[in-house]
């Protein structure tokens, strides 16, 4: 298959009980020291789609790639936790290991639910309701290195309160197969970042769920990618992402899914997973 | 502005871009530069050869009018969403947009090629002009959308239930000077379904639904004077072989009486002038003096074929049958064009009619 280079995903709302098997947070520290014993590069997501469309992967020996998902407040800050006490933010781990280590290339990228509305909602259904689900911390991570990216408008999660007409059934990403429904979930979102961000920021989408329609990857995206600006999307597909690989469904492995402990992810990160 | 980007080489470290433009006056154009999602690439060479195959197209065209620009593959390159041609326009002094139908990466995974263009024939001076993919040898037809000082139409019966979106939309484009390009309606869930957006055109558009209950339906439909604009639409369209979305939506009643096309949707597979006319002979039931009269100038043209045109009138009427099964007396109109349509004798004698 030639260079392979797998990309972590990790969920900062998987915060509680210190188990690795059962935190994100307790996993992504222990998975730092790993990449850092194996001698792996991180590489920023952005270049590592950038040396794929060049035809330049090669280059990418050796490296992994890091990505959160939904972008909870836990990606950015420390949250004091009314149950389990202080949960370290995601950026924090980073920072923390990169200080300890002098690398300089620690780097993650953060995909972001965009829509105002509906991280009011899922913050209330899927977390405590207690306001851990902004984006005001958006611009401030952006200066400071870690990218943000689009992770759809509002998820098309099954706990919303107000759906979107033409997004299919709720909990799935699948029916996201028309122009509107795309337009909506993909466009806007990228619109509403960018206003946060600044022009052209938010250039990499991760699919809510993994999920995805053929419409979407295969119409959508190849052919409205002057409206949505996106260059790559990822799925949750448990592979390495190689050379021939689609820029629009790039697979990535998720903690607490395709490995539970740092020997399960060494397999990975040596390719023998 | 004639110009076309013909073909997009993607190699290990550059992409060459080949095409050909011309000014107004038919004037080699004066500078090229290439723009990636709107921001300049520079190029490392760019070079200018004779193109004939233009030329007997746009005769007044001077030599050399092709290109072949030699740019970087940087990342910028690799990911943008479009690359475009700038160029500057002596003749008008303004500059112009040749655009690419792909990206580089996907350029890429067809083989380094997009379709290449082979220009059929400029189509009366309407600045329409008709080009075959060699690749798909398919033809299409082309129209320059970016005319300064001129107003952009949408198709504005699109989905009457969305007055919202049509003010919006209307309120966005119409009457922006620079307003180009195809235009994808929110709400539209038929795949890349998408709205070339020319010219503003004044007039009036018949009811969105086939109702023949409306008040419109019927005689005024195709009125004798409008049926030569639509013959001689359907012969040029029959002669690029080229197709569009031709059905009553899509006429603009014109204060003067003429009609109007619009929506007009490049790559759209073909069909012939036997449907369209057949489409025309059907809506015009209750005038059949229009009737002949079309099926006259389109055998004096020779743009229809007997059989074909029989074929195609039996299925039109049948469809309007089905349509309209609830209004006995329309229905009734249908069923007698399609019986004519299925008995050969009774065929001949209409087809006589027109001579």
């Amino acid at each position: 298959m030639g260079v392979t280079v797998p990309v972590l995903t990790y969920h900062s709302m998987r915060a509680g009980h210190d188990a690795y098997a059962e935190n994100d947070h307790t996993a992504l520290t222990e998975d730092l020291e790993l990449i850092h014993r194996l001698g792996l590069r991180i590489l920023p997501l952005e270049t590592l789609v950038e040396h794929l469309l060049l035809g330049r992967l090669h280059e990418c020996t050796g490296s992994v790639c890091l990505s959160f998902d939904d972008g909870p407040d836990l990606d950015w800050r420390d949250i004091p936790h009314p149950q389990f006490g202080l949960q370290k933010g995601m950026a924090r781990i980073l920072r923390e290991f990169a200080s300890r280590t002098k690398r300089a290339d620690v780097h993650a990228t953060a995909f972001v639910i965009a829509g105002p509305e509906a991280r009011r909602t899922l913050d209330r259904t899927c977390m405590l309701g207690l306001g851990w689900w902004e984006d005001n911390w958006w611009p401030q991570a952006r200066q400071q290195g870690m990218s943000i990216g689009n992770h759809s408008w509002d998820h098309n999660h099954a706990t919303l309160t107000h759906f979107t007409p033409g997004c299919g059934e709720p909990g799935s990403f699948n029916g996201i197969d028309s122009y509107s429904a795309c337009d909506l979930q993909i466009r806007q979102a990228a619109d509403y970042i960018d206003t946060r961000l600044g022009h052209r920021q938010c250039r990499l989408l991760a699919y809510p769920f993994g999920e995805y329609s053929e419409y979407l990857i295969h119409e959508y995206l190849p052919h409205h990618q002057h409206e949505h600006r996106q260059i790559a999307g990822f799925t949750t597909a448990g592979e390495p992402v190689h050379a021939h690989a689609n820029r629009w469904c790039l697979p990535r492995f998720v903690c607490g899914d395709h490995w539970r402990s740092p020997e399960e992810l060494a397999s990975i990160l040596l390719g023998r997973a | 502005m004639p110009g076309y980007i013909d073909d997009i080489l993607r190699m290990e470290h550059h992409i060459r871009l080949t095409g050909w433009a011309i000014c107004a006056d038919g004037a080699p154009v004066s500078t090229l530069s290439v723009q990636a999602d709107g921001r300049d690439i520079s190029g490392i060479e760019c070079q200018r050869f004779p193109r004939p195959d233009v030329r007997q197209v746009f005769p007044h065209a001077s030599q050399p009018c092709g290109f072949s620009i030699l740019i970087p593959l940087t990342p910028l390159v690799a990911t943008c969403g479009q690359l475009c041609v700038r160029g500057w326009d002596e003749a008008e002094g303004r500059a112009f947009f040749l655009q690419t139908e792909a990206a580089p990466a996907q350029v890429s995974r067809e083989r380094h090629h997009i379709s290449r263009i082979q220009v059929r024939r400029r189509l009366r001076r309407r600045g329409y002009y008709g080009f075959s993919t060699l690749k798909e040898d398919r033809a299409h037809l082309c129209r320059q959308a970016r005319r300064p000082g001129k107003r952009y139409t949408i198709k504005p019966d699109y989905n009457g239930d969305l007055p919202a979106t049509y003010r919006r939309l209307h309120e966005t484009y119409l009457g922006h000077p620079d307003i180009h390009g195809t235009l994808y309606l929110p709400g539209f869930r038929e795949r890349r379904h998408g709205l070339n957006i020319l010219e503003y055109v004044e007039g009036e558009i018949l009811p969105w639904s086939e109702d023949p209950a409306s008040p419109a339906y019927g005689g005024r439909l195709i009125p004798p004077d409008t049926c030569e604009t639509v013959i001689h639409l359907s012969e040029a369209l029959n002669l690029l072989e080229v197709h569009t979305d031709f059905y009553w939506k899509n006429f603009v009643f014109r204060p003067d009486g003429s009609v109007a096309i619009i929506d007009w949707e490049a790559m759209e597979p073909c069909t012939d002038s036997n449907e369209r006319l057949a489409y025309l002979y059907c809506l015009m039931f209750n005038h059949p003096e229009w009737q002949n009269t079309l099926l006259g100038m389109a055998r004096s043209r020779g743009i229809i074929q007997e059989e074909n045109f029989r074929i195609q009138l039996r299925q039109k009427s049948q469809r309007f049958l089905d349509q309209w099964a609830d209004h006995p007396t329309l229905a009734e109109t249908q069923a007698g064009i399609h019986r004519q349509a299925s008995d050969h004798r009774e065929f001949q004698r209409l087809w006589k009619k027109g001579c």
